[in-house]
């Protein structure tokens, strides 16, 4: 392709950090230059992989030629690096949760606002292809008026991570796993009126790696959405929804959507693969990409990144006050 | 051998309960009676039973009662047959209040003969094991519990309040409640309640999402929605998901089932081959009238009513918009 290269850092080589790496090299017009982590030695494994430059410094990302930053850093440092790498000229993929505060969020778009690059967050679900397709099915009415919808997702705490235990630091499973539901929920059935929470937020720590959350928001347009959000699984994760509506049903549970499944005497394990094309991570970095070349609305702004995070720190308040909480 | 007589046949069930009745021993349908002398006919060719034309007679032809009238008529049949001395099996839920459900066990209790409340599903054997599982410590400690209760509308008196005292969330939300109160060994002590018309938009609410907080440390939430839609495959479902310290069990009570394709119906179902929780249910109604007290596994006059406290509590939070205390009388 002629035309623009788009050179990429990564900050935060863990688990996100990698998987965006991947998704930005298949991008015909974009190139992985940096790849930045505190732990050098994680920065140097992944950038050997991309032949990209690796550093533990965030300060040399800023003041280096890349044009847009994937951030794939614990939740509580999003704000400050977000501030600087916008401040800094650079586009920002900040990975979900925006932030862990409301405040922090507007900060963050501000701070795009100012330096005139764009931001988008990680909100992947919505690149989904079984929940794109339930928005496209819902906005051409298959199910008629949605009434009430249950959604679910996690299973296995996050045991990769040293810090999701940590609520000021992950936000904890609301924050982490339900936030993905919350954005989805909300990019269907629009604003949320009230919310009203129980989890096990409150015990999660270094010491009880679980945590459970069970929300139920009422949309301002009257649909009852019940989202679970868990870690509390040893062994299965899984994601699953079903909208009812005055006209029909849609359903899907991921455990009943593998295409192949092998069982050995090691391991029984069910699969579902996609095309490169159409995997998740892979569009979400393509339409940031696209955005950023010629000008293609974004699919998920700072402004849905923190409609998200006051429903997820409503639903954390309700839980910890026990009281419905209004917006 | 004992003599039942059916006590209306409003509610859809009495079709399980007479067909479950007629595979045990010991006890035999005497005949029907019914407020409404049509549908007594109607049943009574149905079932191919007697009709009785007046209750004094129904009740004096048998030893205990089951009632499955519309939810409104359920004190009523009940203090009758109490007055009586008959046993009784109520149909879920007890009653449309706790008031109501109140008399009935302080009724039973004077006249020492037996009250039941229709909880079928404290029978199914997947059930069973889910409680022995978590009484074994399979999972650890329990920390939170989620549970559907979601069906097709049933329409009819159910969706006319005056007749059933309330749409899903009187229908459906006892009968997991039941089951969570019988699994924690606790019961509940607040409950918020989402509800709604959004799918059939009738006077009535035919959505429910219910979280309860029992005295127990522990939470749970359950949907009660008439959600299923006429074109779902089956009624309906029972589903649990149980958090422990030490994993997550499941249960979905009706999915022993194959999938029938029918070209002749136009329809997609499901061939249900799980065993019958409503047989279990009334051999032990059977098994604890020739004993005399109440079987171990069946639900009391007071579990039916402590589920109909949850309801009259959902509802409150509905009015408040904050979690309701449940109200539990003695």
């Amino acid at each position: 392709m002629n035309g623009p290269t788009l050179k990429v850092a990564i900050i935060g080589a863990g688990v996100m950090g990698q998987q965006h790496a991947r998704s930005w090299t298949q991008v015909p017009y974009a190139t992985v230059t940096t790849i930045c982590d505190f732990n050098l030695d994680a920065a140097t494994k992944l950038a050997t992989e991309f032949h990209a430059v690796a550093t533990a410094s965030i300060d040399s990302v800023l003041a280096s030629d890349v044009d847009v930053v994937s951030v794939c850093i614990p939740t509580c440092f999003h704000t400050d690096t977000a501030v600087k790498v916008l401040e800094s000229g650079k586009h920002l993929l900040l990975e979900k949760p925006m932030a862990l505060t409301v405040e922090d969020c507007h900060t963050i778009e501000a701070a795009a606002a100012l330096s005139g690059k764009l931001l988008t967050i990680g909100q992947v679900v919505r690149f989904f292809p079984e929940y794109e397709n339930a928005k496209r099915a819902v906005d051409a009415g298959a199910v008629g008026t949605p009434a009430v919808v249950r959604c679910r997702r996690g299973g296995i705490f996050p045991l990769w991570g040293t810090w999701f235990h940590d609520v000021n630091k992950s936000g904890g499973a609301i924050y982490d796993v339900g936030i993905h539901e919350i954005d989805w929920l909300l990019w269907l059935f629009g604003p949320v009126e009230r919310v009203y929470a129980r989890s096990l937020t409150e015990s999660l720590g270094e010491d009880c790696k679980q945590d459970f959350a069970l929300v139920t928001l009422r949309h301002k347009s009257g649909v009852i959405s019940h989202m679970e959000a868990c870690w509390a699984d040893p062994v299965v994760s899984y994601n699953a929804f079903e909208i009812a509506g005055d006209g029909g049903l849609l359903t899907h549970d991921s455990r009943n959507n593998a295409t192949l499944f092998i069982s050995t005497a090691e391991k029984q394990e069910a699969m579902s693969p996609l095309a490169d094309a159409d995997e998740p991570y892979n569009k979400q970095v393509a339409a940031f990409a696209k955005s950023i070349v010629d000008g293609t609305p974004l699919v998920v702004t700072g402004a849905d990144g923190r409609a998200a995070i006051a429903v997820a720190a409503a639903a954390l308040e309700s839980s910890r006050t026990r009281k419905v909480v209004t917006l | 051998m004992k003599n039942i007589v059916l006590l209306s046949s409003a509610h859809l069930h009495a079709d399980a309960y007479i067909h479950e009745l007629s595979t045990v021993s010991d006890a035999r349908i005497v005949g029907v009676y019914d407020n409404d002398a049509a549908r007594a006919e109607v049943a009574g060719t149905r079932y191919g039973i007697p009709v009785f034309p007046a209750l004094d007679a129904a009740l004096d032809a048998s030893d205990a009662a089951i009632i499955c009238s519309e939810n409104i008529h359920h004190e009523m049949f009940a203090l009758e047959a109490i007055k009586a001395g008959k046993h009784v099996l109520c149909e879920k839920p007890l009653a449309t209040t706790p008031e109501a459900a109140l008399r009935m066990i302080n009724a039973a209790d004077a006249a020492n003969v037996l009250l039941m409340t229709a909880f079928p599903c404290r029978f199914s054997p997947a059930y069973q094991q889910f409680k022995h599982l978590l009484n074994s410590g399979a999972i650890g400690d329990i920390r939170a519990l989620r549970g559907t209760n979601q069906g097709m509308c049933p329409g009819g008196w159910f969706v006319q309040k005056e007749l059933s005292g309330g749409g899903a969330v009187t229908d459906h939300t006892v009968h997991v409640t039941d089951l969570l109160r019988d699994l924690t060994g606790s019961e509940v002590e607040s409950v918020y309640c989402e509800l709604g018309n959004g799918l059939l938009h009738g006077d009535f609410e035919d959505t429910g999402v219910v979280t309860l907080e029992f005295e127990k440390d522990v939470f749970a939430t359950l949907d009660a929605s008439w959600s299923r839609p006429k074109s779902f495959t089956t009624w309906g479902n029972v589903t649990l998901y149980a958090v422990g310290t030490k994993g997550t069990l499941e249960m979905d009570m009706f999915n022993q089932e194959g999938m029938l394709y029918s070209d002749l119906k136009g329809k997609v179902g499901v061939q249900n081959w799980g065993s019958s929780i409503d047989r279990g249910m009334v051999a032990a109604f059977v098994d604890s009238l020739l004993s005399g007290t109440l079987h171990e596994k069946a639900a009391s006059g007071t579990d039916g009513l402590r589920a109909v406290e949850v309801v009259e509590a959902a509802y409150a939070s509905t009015i408040a918009l904050q979690p309701a205390k449940v109200n539990h009388r003695t």
